[in-house]
Protein backbone atom coordinates (compact mmCIF):
# COMPACT_ATOMS: atom_id res chain seq x y z
CA UNK A 1 0.00 0.00 0.00
CA UNK A 2 1.31 3.61 -0.88
CA UNK A 3 0.53 6.45 0.61
CA UNK A 4 0.87 9.98 -1.11
CA UNK A 5 2.94 12.70 0.74
CA UNK A 6 0.71 15.24 2.62
CA UNK A 7 1.95 17.50 5.11
CA UNK A 8 -0.92 16.73 7.34
CA UNK A 9 -0.65 13.01 7.34
CA UNK A 10 3.41 13.75 7.85
CA UNK A 11 2.29 15.59 11.23
CA UNK A 12 0.19 13.41 12.24
CA UNK A 13 2.63 10.44 11.80
CA UNK A 14 4.93 12.68 14.03
CA UNK A 15 2.67 13.14 16.72
CA UNK A 16 1.98 9.80 16.94
CA UNK A 17 -1.67 9.96 15.78
CA UNK A 18 -2.03 8.01 13.01
CA UNK A 19 -3.59 4.60 13.25
CA UNK A 20 -1.35 1.75 13.11
CA UNK A 21 -2.41 0.22 9.58
CA UNK A 22 -1.93 3.96 8.40
CA UNK A 23 1.65 4.14 10.21
CA UNK A 24 3.04 1.37 8.42
CA UNK A 25 2.04 2.69 5.12
CA UNK A 26 3.56 5.69 5.78
CA UNK A 27 6.54 3.92 7.26
CA UNK A 28 6.86 2.30 3.51
CA UNK A 29 6.46 6.04 1.86
CA UNK A 30 9.55 7.75 3.68
CA UNK A 31 11.70 5.02 2.73
CA UNK A 32 10.53 5.28 -1.27
CA UNK A 33 9.97 9.46 -0.37
CA UNK A 34 13.30 11.79 0.35
CA UNK A 35 10.86 14.73 0.90
CA UNK A 36 9.30 13.45 3.11
CA UNK A 37 12.40 11.51 5.11
CA UNK A 38 14.02 14.67 4.81
CA UNK A 39 10.92 16.52 6.30
CA UNK A 40 10.53 14.12 9.25
CA UNK A 41 14.39 14.42 9.62
CA UNK A 42 13.88 17.75 9.86
CA UNK A 43 11.17 18.04 12.37
CA UNK A 44 12.64 15.61 14.58
CA UNK A 45 15.84 17.72 14.44
CA UNK A 46 13.91 20.75 15.72
CA UNK A 47 11.39 18.96 18.31
CA UNK A 48 15.06 17.90 19.96
CA UNK A 49 16.28 21.11 19.64
CA UNK A 50 13.42 23.04 21.82
CA UNK A 51 14.57 20.70 24.71
CA UNK A 52 17.34 23.41 25.03
CA UNK A 53 14.18 26.05 25.86
CA UNK A 54 12.52 23.52 28.51
CA UNK A 55 14.35 25.95 31.41
CA UNK A 56 13.36 26.34 34.74
CA UNK A 57 11.80 29.75 35.76
CA UNK A 58 13.63 32.40 36.80
CA UNK A 59 14.87 31.86 40.34
CA UNK A 60 12.18 34.16 42.81
CA UNK A 61 9.76 34.67 40.35
CA UNK A 62 7.52 31.99 41.86
CA UNK A 63 7.64 34.36 44.57
CA UNK A 64 7.22 37.00 42.84
CA UNK A 65 3.99 36.01 41.69
CA UNK A 66 2.80 34.48 45.21
CA UNK A 67 3.67 38.15 46.42
CA UNK A 68 1.72 39.86 43.83
CA UNK A 69 -1.37 37.76 44.09
CA UNK A 70 -1.34 38.28 47.82
CA UNK A 71 -1.09 42.53 47.45
CA UNK A 72 -3.69 42.08 44.81
CA UNK A 73 -6.07 39.90 47.69
CA UNK A 74 -5.35 42.51 50.16
CA UNK A 75 -5.64 45.60 48.39
CA UNK A 76 -7.91 44.99 45.30
CA UNK A 77 -11.60 43.57 45.15
CA UNK A 78 -10.26 39.62 45.57
CA UNK A 79 -11.40 36.88 42.95
CA UNK A 80 -14.47 35.89 44.89
CA UNK A 81 -14.50 31.72 44.52
CA UNK A 82 -18.84 31.77 44.20
CA UNK A 83 -19.08 33.16 48.17
CA UNK A 84 -18.93 29.94 50.19
CA UNK A 85 -20.81 31.87 53.19
CA UNK A 86 -22.76 35.44 53.47
CA UNK A 87 -19.94 38.13 54.28
CA UNK A 88 -22.28 41.26 55.00
CA UNK A 89 -20.22 44.51 54.62
CA UNK A 90 -17.88 41.89 52.18
CA UNK A 91 -18.37 43.89 49.05
CA UNK A 92 -18.54 46.93 50.44
CA UNK A 93 -15.54 46.94 51.89
CA UNK A 94 -13.68 45.60 49.08
CA UNK A 95 -14.62 48.59 47.47
CA UNK A 96 -13.59 50.56 50.11
CA UNK A 97 -10.27 49.22 49.91
CA UNK A 98 -9.93 49.63 46.21
CA UNK A 99 -11.16 53.07 47.07
CA UNK A 100 -8.16 53.58 49.10
CA UNK A 101 -5.97 53.28 46.57
CA UNK A 102 -3.02 51.54 49.03
CA UNK A 103 0.46 52.34 47.68
CA UNK A 104 1.60 48.46 46.74
CA UNK A 105 4.44 47.54 48.85
CA UNK A 106 7.20 45.14 47.68
CA UNK A 107 10.40 45.40 47.98
CA UNK A 108 13.86 43.42 47.71
CA UNK A 109 16.49 43.22 50.47
CA UNK A 110 18.95 41.05 50.84
CA UNK A 111 19.74 38.92 54.07
CA UNK A 112 18.19 40.62 56.55
CA UNK A 113 20.38 40.84 60.17
CA UNK A 114 19.68 41.30 63.80
CA UNK A 115 19.14 44.32 65.30
CA UNK A 116 20.03 44.38 68.95
CA UNK A 117 21.01 46.93 71.77
CA UNK A 118 20.07 49.49 70.02
CA UNK A 119 19.57 52.82 71.86
CA UNK A 120 16.08 55.01 70.98
CA UNK A 121 12.88 55.40 71.97
CA UNK A 122 11.14 52.18 71.85
CA UNK A 123 9.52 51.54 68.70
CA UNK A 124 5.57 50.76 68.73
CA UNK A 125 4.51 47.28 69.69
CA UNK A 126 3.34 45.87 66.42
CA UNK A 127 6.40 47.48 64.49
CA UNK A 128 8.76 45.87 66.67
CA UNK A 129 7.14 42.54 67.06
CA UNK A 130 7.62 42.66 62.74
CA UNK A 131 11.26 43.99 63.13
CA UNK A 132 12.29 41.14 65.81
CA UNK A 133 10.75 38.79 63.50
CA UNK A 134 12.37 39.90 60.86
CA UNK A 135 16.25 38.91 62.74
CA UNK A 136 14.59 35.14 62.94
CA UNK A 137 15.32 33.26 59.80
CA UNK A 138 14.04 30.30 61.21
CA UNK A 139 10.68 31.67 62.25
CA UNK A 140 8.09 30.08 60.58
CA UNK A 141 5.71 31.64 58.33
CA UNK A 142 3.18 32.54 57.70
CA UNK A 143 3.33 34.35 61.19
CA UNK A 144 0.10 35.43 62.84
CA UNK A 145 0.96 37.30 65.91
CA UNK A 146 -0.95 39.17 68.58
CA UNK A 147 -0.26 42.22 69.99
CA UNK A 148 -2.06 44.52 72.24
CA UNK A 149 -4.48 42.62 71.10
CA UNK A 150 -4.51 43.24 67.53
CA UNK A 151 -4.02 40.42 65.02
CA UNK A 152 -0.87 40.86 62.53
CA UNK A 153 -0.04 38.65 59.94
CA UNK A 154 3.09 38.34 58.49
CA UNK A 155 4.23 36.62 55.43
CA UNK A 156 8.25 35.98 54.07
CA UNK A 157 9.08 35.67 50.71
CA UNK A 158 12.21 35.38 48.50
CA UNK A 159 11.65 37.70 46.11
CA UNK A 160 14.91 37.51 43.30
CA UNK A 161 16.77 35.87 45.77
CA UNK A 162 15.94 38.02 48.80
CA UNK A 163 14.46 37.58 51.96
CA UNK A 164 11.31 40.23 52.39
CA UNK A 165 9.11 40.62 54.76
CA UNK A 166 5.56 42.25 54.85
CA UNK A 167 3.36 42.10 57.49
CA UNK A 168 -0.41 43.21 57.54
CA UNK A 169 -3.10 44.20 59.54
CA UNK A 170 -6.62 45.56 59.81
CA UNK A 171 -5.22 47.95 61.89
CA UNK A 172 -2.78 51.19 61.16
CA UNK A 173 0.90 50.59 62.21
CA UNK A 174 1.82 53.39 64.11
CA UNK A 175 4.66 55.60 63.04
CA UNK A 176 8.04 54.80 65.37
CA UNK A 177 9.52 58.39 66.80
CA UNK A 178 12.75 58.14 64.61
CA UNK A 179 11.02 57.96 61.20
CA UNK A 180 10.05 59.98 58.79
CA UNK A 181 6.60 60.77 57.01
CA UNK A 182 6.02 60.25 53.08
CA UNK A 183 2.91 61.75 51.58
CA UNK A 184 2.05 65.22 53.09
CA UNK A 185 1.07 65.85 56.33
CA UNK A 186 -0.53 62.86 57.87
CA UNK A 187 1.15 59.55 59.11
CA UNK A 188 -0.71 57.23 56.27
CA UNK A 189 2.80 56.24 54.66
CA UNK A 190 6.21 56.31 56.42
CA UNK A 191 9.61 54.97 56.30
CA UNK A 192 12.20 54.05 59.05
CA UNK A 193 16.49 52.84 59.50
CA UNK A 194 16.63 50.30 62.01
CA UNK A 195 20.42 49.72 61.43
CA UNK A 196 20.24 47.87 58.12
CA UNK A 197 16.85 47.26 57.73
CA UNK A 198 14.35 49.33 56.23
CA UNK A 199 11.15 50.02 56.74
CA UNK A 200 8.32 51.23 54.34
CA UNK A 201 4.92 51.53 56.21
CA UNK A 202 1.50 52.37 54.00
CA UNK A 203 -1.63 52.36 56.76
CA UNK A 204 -5.06 52.78 55.38
CA UNK A 205 -7.72 54.32 57.07
CA UNK A 206 -9.53 52.07 60.21
CA UNK A 207 -11.04 49.19 58.89
CA UNK A 208 -9.03 48.65 55.87
CA UNK A 209 -5.64 46.71 56.03
CA UNK A 210 -2.41 48.49 56.31
CA UNK A 211 0.79 46.77 55.57
CA UNK A 212 4.22 47.25 56.77
CA UNK A 213 7.62 45.87 54.49
CA UNK A 214 10.71 45.17 56.38
CA UNK A 215 13.77 44.04 54.33
CA UNK A 216 17.96 45.14 54.47
CA UNK A 217 17.84 47.72 52.23
CA UNK A 218 17.59 51.40 53.41
CA UNK A 219 14.33 52.39 53.67
CA UNK A 220 14.12 55.53 51.02
CA UNK A 221 15.28 52.73 48.40
CA UNK A 222 12.21 50.52 48.85
CA UNK A 223 9.98 52.39 46.75
CA UNK A 224 12.14 52.18 43.41
CA UNK A 225 12.75 48.51 44.65
CA UNK A 226 8.91 48.03 44.69
CA UNK A 227 8.96 49.68 40.81
CA UNK A 228 11.49 47.05 39.74
CA UNK A 229 9.49 44.72 40.58
CA UNK A 230 6.57 45.90 38.22
CA UNK A 231 4.60 46.60 40.93
CA UNK A 232 2.82 50.26 41.03
CA UNK A 233 0.41 51.93 42.88
CA UNK A 234 -2.86 50.90 42.79
CA UNK B 1 -15.15 39.81 64.84
CA UNK B 2 -16.48 39.71 61.01
CA UNK B 3 -13.13 42.07 59.78
CA UNK B 4 -10.58 39.22 60.63
CA UNK B 5 -13.49 36.41 59.14
CA UNK B 6 -13.27 38.60 56.08
CA UNK B 7 -9.79 39.10 55.92
CA UNK B 8 -9.37 35.30 56.46
CA UNK B 9 -11.53 34.39 53.57
CA UNK B 10 -9.20 36.71 51.29
CA UNK B 11 -6.20 34.63 52.31
CA UNK B 12 -7.96 31.24 51.73
CA UNK B 13 -8.95 32.19 48.09
CA UNK B 14 -5.72 33.67 47.58
CA UNK B 15 -3.78 30.50 48.62
CA UNK B 16 -6.15 28.24 46.92
CA UNK B 17 -5.45 30.00 43.90
CA UNK B 18 -1.71 30.01 44.46
CA UNK B 19 -1.88 26.03 45.04
CA UNK B 20 -4.10 25.61 41.96
CA UNK B 21 -2.04 27.80 39.67
CA UNK B 22 2.00 27.67 40.86
CA UNK B 23 2.54 24.37 39.78
CA UNK B 24 2.20 25.01 36.28
CA UNK B 25 4.55 28.46 36.53
CA UNK B 26 6.89 26.45 34.62
CA UNK B 27 4.73 25.97 31.62
CA UNK B 28 3.63 29.29 32.15
CA UNK B 29 7.24 31.25 32.11
CA UNK B 30 8.54 29.12 29.25
CA UNK B 31 5.01 29.99 27.26
CA UNK B 32 5.47 33.64 28.06
CA UNK B 33 9.87 34.11 27.21
CA UNK B 34 9.09 33.35 23.88
CA UNK B 35 5.93 35.43 23.30
CA UNK B 36 7.99 38.34 24.83
CA UNK B 37 10.94 40.30 23.44
CA UNK B 38 13.07 39.65 26.40
CA UNK B 39 13.24 38.60 30.11
CA UNK B 40 12.35 41.55 31.70
CA UNK B 41 9.04 41.67 29.57
CA UNK B 42 8.51 37.41 29.80
CA UNK B 43 8.62 38.02 33.68
CA UNK B 44 6.00 40.84 33.34
CA UNK B 45 3.86 38.77 31.24
CA UNK B 46 3.47 35.99 33.67
CA UNK B 47 2.59 38.48 36.56
CA UNK B 48 0.39 40.06 34.78
CA UNK B 49 -1.53 36.49 33.38
CA UNK B 50 -1.50 35.24 37.18
CA UNK B 51 -3.02 38.61 38.54
CA UNK B 52 -5.56 38.14 35.69
CA UNK B 53 -6.50 34.56 36.69
CA UNK B 54 -6.33 35.67 40.19
CA UNK B 55 -8.98 38.11 38.97
CA UNK B 56 -10.85 35.62 36.95
CA UNK B 57 -10.50 32.48 39.33
CA UNK B 58 -14.05 32.40 40.38
CA UNK B 59 -15.17 31.72 37.05
CA UNK B 60 -12.57 29.11 36.26
CA UNK B 61 -13.75 25.97 35.96
CA UNK B 62 -11.04 23.96 36.90
CA UNK B 63 -11.32 21.69 33.82
CA UNK B 64 -7.67 22.10 33.09
CA UNK B 65 -5.49 25.09 34.84
CA UNK B 66 -2.84 24.75 32.61
CA UNK B 67 -4.71 25.27 29.87
CA UNK B 68 -6.89 28.15 31.30
CA UNK B 69 -3.76 30.11 32.51
CA UNK B 70 -1.91 29.77 29.04
CA UNK B 71 -5.02 30.99 27.08
CA UNK B 72 -4.56 34.11 29.54
CA UNK B 73 -1.18 34.37 28.67
CA UNK B 74 -1.56 34.12 24.97
CA UNK B 75 -4.09 36.48 24.82
CA UNK B 76 -2.25 39.41 26.62
CA UNK B 77 0.86 38.62 24.71
CA UNK B 78 -1.15 39.31 21.60
CA UNK B 79 -2.90 42.49 22.90
CA UNK B 80 0.27 43.83 23.64
CA UNK B 81 1.93 42.44 20.25
CA UNK B 82 -1.14 44.73 18.76
CA UNK B 83 -0.29 47.82 21.34
CA UNK B 84 3.41 47.50 20.17
CA UNK B 85 1.96 47.57 16.65
CA UNK B 86 5.49 47.25 15.23
CA UNK B 87 7.97 44.57 15.51
CA UNK B 88 11.18 45.21 17.28
CA UNK B 89 14.17 44.29 16.88
CA UNK B 90 15.03 40.66 19.09
CA UNK B 91 17.31 41.90 21.93
CA UNK B 92 20.23 39.63 22.64
CA UNK B 93 18.99 36.97 25.20
CA UNK B 94 22.21 36.79 26.71
CA UNK B 95 21.88 37.71 30.42
CA UNK B 96 24.31 34.85 31.17
CA UNK B 97 23.87 34.91 34.82
CA UNK B 98 25.48 33.45 37.73
CA UNK B 99 26.07 30.50 35.69
CA UNK B 100 28.17 29.00 38.14
CA UNK B 101 25.19 28.79 40.22
CA UNK B 102 24.63 25.12 39.67
CA UNK B 103 26.86 21.86 40.28
CA UNK B 104 27.38 21.29 36.53
CA UNK B 105 30.02 23.22 36.25
CA UNK B 106 30.66 26.99 34.79
CA UNK B 107 31.45 25.90 31.70
CA UNK B 108 28.41 23.03 31.03
CA UNK B 109 26.26 25.76 32.31
CA UNK B 110 27.50 28.38 29.55
CA UNK B 111 27.69 25.87 26.85
CA UNK B 112 24.04 24.86 27.14
CA UNK B 113 22.99 28.15 27.65
CA UNK B 114 23.87 28.89 24.74
CA UNK B 115 22.51 26.34 23.43
CA UNK B 116 19.33 27.71 24.52
CA UNK B 117 20.49 30.95 23.24
CA UNK B 118 20.65 29.49 19.76
CA UNK B 119 17.38 27.63 19.56
CA UNK B 120 16.04 30.43 20.90
CA UNK B 121 16.92 32.97 18.03
CA UNK B 122 16.37 30.58 15.61
CA UNK B 123 12.21 30.01 16.86
CA UNK B 124 12.40 33.88 17.00
CA UNK B 125 13.00 33.92 13.27
CA UNK B 126 9.92 31.55 12.71
CA UNK B 127 6.40 33.05 11.48
CA UNK B 128 4.44 34.09 14.59
CA UNK B 129 1.65 31.51 13.88
CA UNK B 130 4.56 28.35 13.68
CA UNK B 131 6.15 29.99 16.65
CA UNK B 132 3.27 30.27 18.95
CA UNK B 133 1.61 26.35 17.87
CA UNK B 134 5.65 25.81 18.79
CA UNK B 135 5.66 27.23 22.05
CA UNK B 136 1.96 26.26 23.37
CA UNK B 137 2.57 22.67 22.31
CA UNK B 138 6.27 21.70 22.88
CA UNK B 139 7.30 24.35 25.55
CA UNK B 140 3.88 24.77 27.45
CA UNK B 141 3.18 20.85 27.12
CA UNK B 142 -0.09 21.01 25.79
CA UNK B 143 -2.05 18.79 23.78
CA UNK B 144 -2.76 19.73 19.98
CA UNK B 145 -6.85 20.51 20.83
CA UNK B 146 -5.62 22.48 23.42
CA UNK B 147 -3.68 25.00 21.74
CA UNK B 148 -6.84 24.79 18.69
CA UNK B 149 -8.84 25.87 21.59
CA UNK B 150 -6.30 28.59 22.75
CA UNK B 151 -6.01 29.89 18.73
CA UNK B 152 -9.09 29.20 17.81
CA UNK B 153 -8.31 26.98 14.49
CA UNK B 154 -9.21 23.33 13.94
CA UNK B 155 -6.67 20.76 15.74
CA UNK B 156 -5.17 19.40 12.51
CA UNK B 157 -4.44 23.12 11.42
CA UNK B 158 -1.74 23.13 14.65
CA UNK B 159 -0.53 20.12 13.96
CA UNK B 160 0.71 21.34 10.71
CA UNK B 161 1.82 24.42 11.92
CA UNK B 162 3.76 23.11 14.56
CA UNK B 163 5.30 20.29 11.94
CA UNK B 164 6.33 23.51 9.64
CA UNK B 165 7.81 25.64 12.13
CA UNK B 166 9.78 22.58 13.92
CA UNK B 167 10.74 21.24 10.50
CA UNK B 168 12.33 25.26 9.63
CA UNK B 169 13.79 25.10 12.91
CA UNK B 170 15.75 22.05 11.74
CA UNK B 171 16.94 23.59 8.95
CA UNK B 172 17.94 26.64 10.11
CA UNK B 173 19.94 25.00 12.53
CA UNK B 174 21.02 22.44 9.88
CA UNK B 175 22.02 25.15 7.56
CA UNK B 176 23.92 27.09 10.79
CA UNK B 177 26.03 23.94 11.41
CA UNK B 178 24.51 23.30 14.60
CA UNK B 179 23.23 20.25 14.17
CA UNK B 180 26.19 17.94 15.33
CA UNK B 181 27.50 19.98 18.55
CA UNK B 182 23.54 20.98 19.71
CA UNK B 183 21.63 17.83 18.79
ZN1 LIG C 1 6.36 12.00 0.47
Amino acid sequence: MTVACSELRRAAFLSGELAPAEREAFDVHLLECEACWQAVQDDRAGRAALAHLLTPPTPGLAERVALAVEVAARTGPPAPQAATRPAPQGSRRRLAIAAAALAIVALVGSLLVTVVGRTRAADPPAVAAVVALASQRSAAMPARLSVDGRAVEVHRYRVHGALTLIAVSARPFAMPAASHVVSGSNHRVWMADRGSLGLYCVNAPAGRHSMLAVAAMPAVALPSALAALGFSPA
Amino acid sequence: MTQDDGAAEHAASHHRFLEATLPHLEAVSRVARHLSQNRQGAEDLVQETYLRAYAAFGSHSGASTRAWLLTICTNLARSSWRRQARRVAEEPRAELDDPGRSSEGVEAAVERRLDGEIVGAALGELPAEQRIAIVLMDLGGQSAAEVARQLGCPRGTVLARVHRGRRRLGELLRERGYDRGLL
